[in-house]
């Protein structure tokens, strides 16, 4: 699952790194029209969340009891659900549920993963051995599965879902960091830096953090569209972001008792789950190419 | 050979500890009371007592951990605490089910995948080629139970096509019921498989050996068929491995949405009603068709790529 | 565009059915010799009486096995002279009210060759009810003193207190279904999967698929006659669209409905000619207020939410199904409070105005915030979804956590929700529901040790505790009522709860099924041994 990373020779250190992120956006940019529409859609999705008290017609949680499960009119584009409330204003403010915890959770499994990763390879021994093993353990499941007896324990809500979004990443990144880092230790720079006597914290921090980043970050942007997805089935499953809180996943699941009324809420908002993964995934994709071109298909 | 087998095997014991250890703890950490989720919220203390008594609560934590570890062993996992059944029975009722999905959404996704990731890799760049990344783009993109819930609305309510729910009775009905759940499971699948065929093919057709084939003038059919796609078949095996454990958690949402019986549907409702056996079950049957189909591909990699079996 | 597309689901769903196309499950589908009803729940949980907590298996309990006397079909009896003989044919009460008699009747046979049914039976059957290491609900035996056969066919009954309504309390009840001591004896805790009984029907089979269920057959010995419809298969499909489908589609004759708003206008527009029986009162809803968290003690901030919330709306919402009470006690209750019963004062008729100045006077102009759980279970999320929006116009912020419902009760009993909610049914005994809410000594505790006063009333602030025990002491049926209005209406004073509204038991019938008679009131269960197809 881990991609074969290429060992370099001398170390890109710091600088290079961050040229590297210039250097990426105009990568992304410079590719197929599409791509770029992507990523316009996707800043157009995250504007929409922060924005979407100015943005949304109605109040999500709003009910209006004589007005249930209607189609979609003038007044409501999506039509309504089955407590009256406006299906178009729920799907805005649900991008917020979906791409807080779509991009939140990720970036901190990327964190604790990575360094769990650096150690475990770095070090070597039993720390290695260990983590090894829970990672081993952790990696077998399928994310769902661990997602719904980890929130099965700690009831539904916004702490529960990051708290498994980060359990079922965080060893997917620890395993990248670890090889990377595995590869790294035997590159002629480090061994001279330990020669040279220099701290291990320096180590890590100057020569090996900065060269493992490129695998993170394309692993990153991909496991963010994964994140999304995943949250919608858990909210699906009703173990996610509690009502009356507008999630795409809750809407669908609402959507789907209410399936004599309208089919709109369920079009919607899973029509919003796909075109967010997809454009993630585009991104991804391009971020990857720009990053690791050996990978590129 | 066999040593690499059998090593494996041992290995995946400690894993299964684990996963008991995990689940004997979230379980315990499940809030709500279960003698009141069990008995109603008009239960007297006495009832709730004995209750308690009888699962074995009121002893000593270290100790229910021993029973616990003890009955997941020789799979004796006793009686619902909300049904009237015993857990064995309502497992074999299920499990069934979604072994069926399973196999039936592998099967499909296999039979669109690879012919289509055979085509995109053979006629690159083509518009085939172009039609396979978007097919498979957007399996990446849908998530399953939209996908499902779709073809639920579309094709069993406004068409009346295809039952609404259940899993039906006899070969032809259960067939009936399967198709809808296993195309929104495969459809998905195909499209991760697809794209693995394409680029696995890729990679075998630009080995040396198959220039060979192709030098020595045989027919070009031949030298895909024969050649290269027996080869480039290994990373499917594997990416299918990963795929049946996927559909297995795909599976819960779509047996929730189309009113299937199936082991994922069985344990989201064991924990909403806190019946602690039939979890127990339900996670020990997920976490043993984890650790066999991880094994197996572990397997069939060592036995077919002997390289692997001695590092 | 709407029109046009539900009449075109609503074709193509009788199309299919009509076509044939509709699934065809050999066993489960709607056969013209099985009734079929799907009722909302997981599964079977228990066909024992002794061990029934869960409403659904009272059907299958309730044409098993038969009560000493019932309550006329489709309603409640009101007044002692209305029930009707089962396995007693008369009875007699002392006038102190405190010792009842049946005769039985002669020659009734228990299902499957288990002999007759006699005084020992009856005895056996109330003795196990009574035992408090049974699971079901106990708190309606707690006043038997002794169960004793005078003889073969007679069963004596002392209480410890007067209970003129003793028929109507406890006797009518499913609980007291009478068993045949010698199959329980044989069977033991199999009894819960194979029960025995005298019943109109008889146990077939009980099959782990839910959506198979109970079957029973035809008892053609039944003392009253037996049912026309040799078969009645119970099935259970918790999951609403699917159970909605089942009657759509054909394969079920009758459903447990949906407590949904919308749902069943959306139902008469699909399938015009479905019938749609509805038990009133089934379950009363009320919302406590725990007096023991500030500022809920204050009386003048629970007022305001009595004021902000439109009582009526919430009724109108699920209607038929749900209908207003004024208070604990539904209106057609014996001892329950009619709007013109209610002084102007405490009826507090919907006025967000008069909220806000409450609100206000309590310390709280600009509102103030509280946390609260609900179930996520439809009658009561849809309440309280509303009842949130509903305060939320007078200032009052409700941090509604929507959590399954075992998590919930379970919550409740520990004391941890500020606003707990009870959806109860109740048969016409107007002090139940206050004493099981309302009593000192069912107060809730913190450890879950206690009971199901959530508000705490008679602890935190003097409630109606003397005014239960002078009722309970009272043999005359008039004068009990009357102890019982003044008890109410003390509660409408205090405001230690709010009662809402009444969720009445509905089942959507297609009409191919008569019933034989009208349902009005009456039990989450009822007859359909005179049912027959049209």
């Amino acid at each position: 699952m881990a991609s074969d990373v290429a060992v370099p020779i001398a170390n890109r250190g710091w600088d290079r790194a961050e040229q590297s992120v210039l250097w990426l956006l105009w990568g992304i940019i410079r590719r197929q029209p599409f791509t770029l529409a992507c990523l316009v859609v996707l800043i157009a999705i995250v504007l929409v969340a922060i924005f979407a008290g100015q943005i949304a017609p109605y109040d999500p949680v709003a009910q209006s009891i004589l007005s249930v499960n209607q189609l979609p009119s003038a007044k409501h584009w999506l039509g309504t659900d089955q407590l009256g409330r406006d299906v178009l204003s729920r799907i805005i403010f649900g991008a917020r549920a979906s791409l807080v915890l779509g991009v939140s959770a990720p970036v901190l499994a990327a964190l604790i993963g990575t360094f769990l990763g650096l150690v475990g390879g770095y070090f070597g021994g039993w720390p290695d051995r260990a983590i090894g093993r829970v990672i081993d353990l952790l990696l077998a499941f399928p994310a769902l599965l661990l997602g719904i007896i980890v929130a099965a324990a700690l009831s539904s809500g916004f702490w529960s879902m990051l708290t498994v979004l980060i359990i079922a990443f965080a060893p997917r990144f620890a395993r990248i960091a670890r090889a990377s880092t595995l590869a790294l230790r035997q590159a002629p720079f480090v061994e001279a830096a330990i020669a040279a006597g220099l701290g291990h914290g320096v180590i890590l921090h100057r020569h090996i953090l900065p060269n493992i980043i490129g695998p993170i970050v394309v692993v990153l942007t991909l496991w963010i569209a994964t994140a999304i997805r995943l949250e919608a089935t858990l909210s699906f499953l009703g173990l996610g972001t509690r009502p009356p809180q507008p999630s795409w996943g809750n809407i669908i699941r609402d959507g789907l008792n209410a399936m004599f009324g309208s089919p709109w809420p369920i079009i919607g908002a899973g029509l919003a789950i796909t075109v967010t993964v997809l454009a993630m995934n585009m991104v991804g994709d391009a971020v990857r190419d720009v990053l690791d071109p050996d990978t590129r298909e | 050979m066999w040593r690499t087998v059998g090593l494996r095997v041992l290995d995946a014991v400690p894993t299964m500890w684990l996963v008991l250890t995990l689940v004997f703890v979230t379980m315990r950490m499940l809030p709500g009371d279960p003698a009141i989720a069990v008995l109603g919220e008009k239960a007297t203390i006495e009832q709730l007592n004995q209750f308690r008594e009888r699962i074995g609560l009121n002893l000593p934590l270290w100790l229910q951990y021993l029973h616990f570890l003890r009955d997941s062993v020789t799979l004796n996992f006793g009686t619902s605490f909300v049904a009237n059944f015993t857990v064995a029975q309502l497992v074999a009722l299920n499990l069934p089910y979604t072994i069926e999905l399973t196999i039936a959404a592998t099967l499909i996704g296999t039979a669109i995948s690879v012919p289509i990731g055979v085509a995109a890799a053979v006629r690159r760049g083509e518009a085939i080629d172009s039609a396979s990344r978007i097919f498979s783009l957007l399996g990446y993109a849908v998530p399953d139970f939209f996908l499902a819930a779709i073809l639920l609305v579309a094709f069993s309510l406004d068409l009346g096509w295809f039952p609404i729910n259940g899993g039906g009775e006899g070969f032809v009905d259960k067939l009936w019921h399967l198709a809808l759940p296993a195309l929104a499971l495969g459809l998905i699948k195909a499209a991760f498989i697809s794209r693995l065929t394409r680029s696995s093919l890729l990679e075998v057709l630009g080995f040396d050996y198959v220039r060979t084939a192709r030098a020595k003038g045989a027919a070009e059919t031949r030298v895909i068929y024969r050649h290269a796609l027996r080869n480039a078949l290994l990373p499917v095996v594997t990416g299918l491995g990963l795929s049946i454990l996927s559909t297995l958690s795909g599976s819960v949402a779509v047996e929730l949405i189309f009113g299937r019986p199936g082991v994922g549907s069985m344990l989201i409702g064991a924990i909403e009603a806190r019946d602690y056996p039939v979890i127990q079950a339900g996670v020990v049957v997920f976490a043993l068709f984890v650790v066999v189909v991880n094994l197996a591909m572990d397997i069939v990699y060592t036995i077919v790529d002997p390289r692997i079996g001695a590092s | 565009m709407s029109l046009t597309r539900r009449r075109f689901v609503a074709a193509s769903a009788a199309a299919t059915a009509a076509a044939g196309v509709a699934p065809r499950h050999s066993q489960a589908q709607a056969t013209p010799d099985t009734l079929t009803l799907a009722l909302a729940a997981r599964g079977n949980r228990t066909l024992d009486p002794a061990n029934s907590i869960q409403g659904a298996d009272n059907w299958s309990i309730i044409h098993i096995h038969d009560t000493l006397v019932r309550s006329p079909d489709g309603r409640f009896a009101q007044r002692p002279e209305e029930f009707i003989p089962q396995l007693a044919q008369s009875w007699t009460m002392s006038p102190d009210a405190r010792s009842w008699v049946f005769r039985l009747r002669q020659g009734v046979q228990f299902h499957k060759g288990y002999g007759e049914c006699t005084a020992d039976d009856v005895v056996f059957s109330l003795q196990r009810a009574m035992d408090p290491k049974q699971a079901g609900d106990r708190s309606l035996f707690v006043n038997i003193a002794s169960v004793d056969a005078d003889d073969k066919y007679t069963v004596r009954i002392s209480l410890k207190r007067p209970d003129p309504l003793f028929l109507g309390g406890t006797i009518q009840n499913y609980a007291c279904v009478i068993l045949s001591r010698k199959a329980v004896g044989e069977r033991g805790e199999a009894i819960q999967r194979d029960p025995i009984g005298t019943g109109a029907y008889q146990f077939g089979s009980l099959d782990p698929d839910p959506s198979k269920g109970v079957l029973m057959t035809a008892n053609p010995a039944y003392f009253d006659g037996p049912p026309k419809i040799r078969n009645f298969r119970i099935r259970y499909i918790l999951d609403t669209t699917a159970r909605t489908l089942a009657l759509l589609s054909g394969d079920v004759h009758m459903i447990e409905g949906v407590r949904a708003p919308g749902w069943v206008p959306s139902m008469k527009q699909r399938k015009p000619g479905l019938q749609f029986d509805v038990a009133a009162p089934g379950s009363l809803f009320t919302m406590s207020f725990n007096l023991t968290r500030k500022p809920l003690d204050d009386l003048r901030v629970r007022q305001a939410f009595a004021y902000a919330i439109d009582r009526d709306a919430i009724a109108a919402a699920t209607a038929p199904i749900s209908r207003r009470t004024y208070g604990l006690n539904p209106p057609d209750y014996p001892g329950g409070l009619k709007r013109e019963a209610v002084p102007e004062a405490l009826r507090y008729d919907h006025d967000p105005a008069k909220a806000k100045a409450l609100l206000a006077a309590a310390g709280f102009p600009k509102g103030l915030k509280i946390e609260a759980y609900t179930s996520q279970r439809e009658d009561y999320a849809a309440i309280m979804l509303i009842v949130q929006e509903q305060m939320r116009t007078v200032g009052v912020d409700i941090d509604l956590k929507v959590i399954d419902h075992t998590t919930f009760h379970a919550n409740n009993r520990k004391d941890m929700n500020s606003l707990p909610q009870n959806s109860s049914a109740y048969p016409p005994v107007p002090t139940l529901p206050l004493s099981d809410t309302l009593s000192r000594t069912g107060e809730v505790k913190a450890d879950g040790t206690g009971g199901t006063n959530y508000a705490h009333y008679g602890v935190a602030i003097p409630g109606i505790d003397d005014l239960l025990a002078a009722t309970w002491a009272e043999p005359d049926f008039d004068k009990r009522i009357a102890l019982v209005r003044q008890a109410e209406l003390k509660v409408l004073a205090d405001l230690p709860l709010m009662p809402m509204a009444t969720n009445g038991y509905l089942i959507v019938r297609d009409p191919k099924v008569r019933l034989g008679y009208e349902v009005r009131s009456g039990y989450a269960y009822w007859r359909m041994n005179g049912a027959v197809f049209a």
